[in-house]
């Protein structure tokens, strides 16, 4: 059975993030079994929080995130009106971040694996910035 | 962030009692582990056991107590499983951390 559901939050803190995705897990579920919701709660996380650590300032600002399950699988959209993604961020981020050396402690990163994540867990993932809009969105198939 | 400790013999055992480490959490945890390796210690269990869920920045913090460590100390993640055990799986992590279902099994493998 279908289902979809709505958040809106007008000054996005990190806190916000957690009750949400949790929600959406729960709602995932049913569709796509234990990991698969886990999976897009992840990505959820990640990618709600790039939005309030690097789209917005210290402020914040309004974020809207939509869900929605049916036959597909489950697709999470993200809406923002921050700072956009880079071009160059979004060019690396299918450019695997966990091939590094184990040994090299050099090599092991300590940030920025977010959007990797998202392109590993997810089917399918696009962004569009348009006219100040910043739309992400999620999809993760049900696998048979 | 909400951790217990304990001393078993020159290794430190912390135990996480936060349910979610996420990017709210993420930089009390990195200070305190930061704190315990600046402060001596070299052998630290992580016990996650209690954590059902951590992103990217709960890793990271992890990572950043590894390199404060550098070659001279272990940092060894007890209870990770479900999502949390995802994770380390689908960053690679469980290259550089090794993972055990138990206090007692990162203890004897620490002491062998």
């Amino acid at each position: 059975m279908a289902s979809a559901r709505t958040w809106i939050l007008d000054r996005s803190s990190l806190d916000d993030i957690g009750p949400i995705s949790e929600a959406i897990r729960l709602l995932a579920e049913p569709e796509l079994g234990a990991e698969g919701a886990g999976d897009i709660e992840l990505a959820l996380v990640e990618a709600a929080t790039n939005v309030v650590r690097h789209g917005y300032g210290p402020e914040g600002g309004p974020i809207r995130i939509e869900a929605a399950t049916g036959n597909h699988g489950v697709r999470v959209t993200i809406f923002d009106w921050g700072r956009p993604i880079p071009g160059e961020v979004l060019a690396n981020a299918r450019l695997s971040r966990f091939d590094f050396d184990p040994m090299d402690l050099l090599e092991i990163p300590e940030g920025g694996m977010g959007l990797s994540i998202i392109a590993t867990i997810m089917d399918e993932v696009t962004y569009r910035s348009d006219q100040g809009q910043n739309i992400l969105t999620l999809l993760r198939r049900v696998r048979t | 962030m909400n951790i217990t400790e304990e001393l078993q013999s020159d290794i430190l055992v912390l135990h996480v009692g936060e349910t979610r480490v996420d990017a709210a959490r993420a930089p009390a945890l990195r200070d305190e582990l930061l704190r315990r390796i600046d402060a001596g210690h070299s052998r630290i269990v992580l016990d996650l056991s209690k954590t059902d869920f951590m992103d990217s920045s709960g890793l990271g913090a992890l990572v950043s107590a590894v390199k404060r460590l550098g070659s001279r100390g272990t940092l060894a993640i007890v209870g990770a499983s479900g999502a949390v055990a995802r994770l380390f799986q689908l960053t690679r992590m469980d290259r550089v951390f090794a993972l055990h279902p138990s206090v007692d099994a990162a203890i004897a493998q620490m002491s062998g």
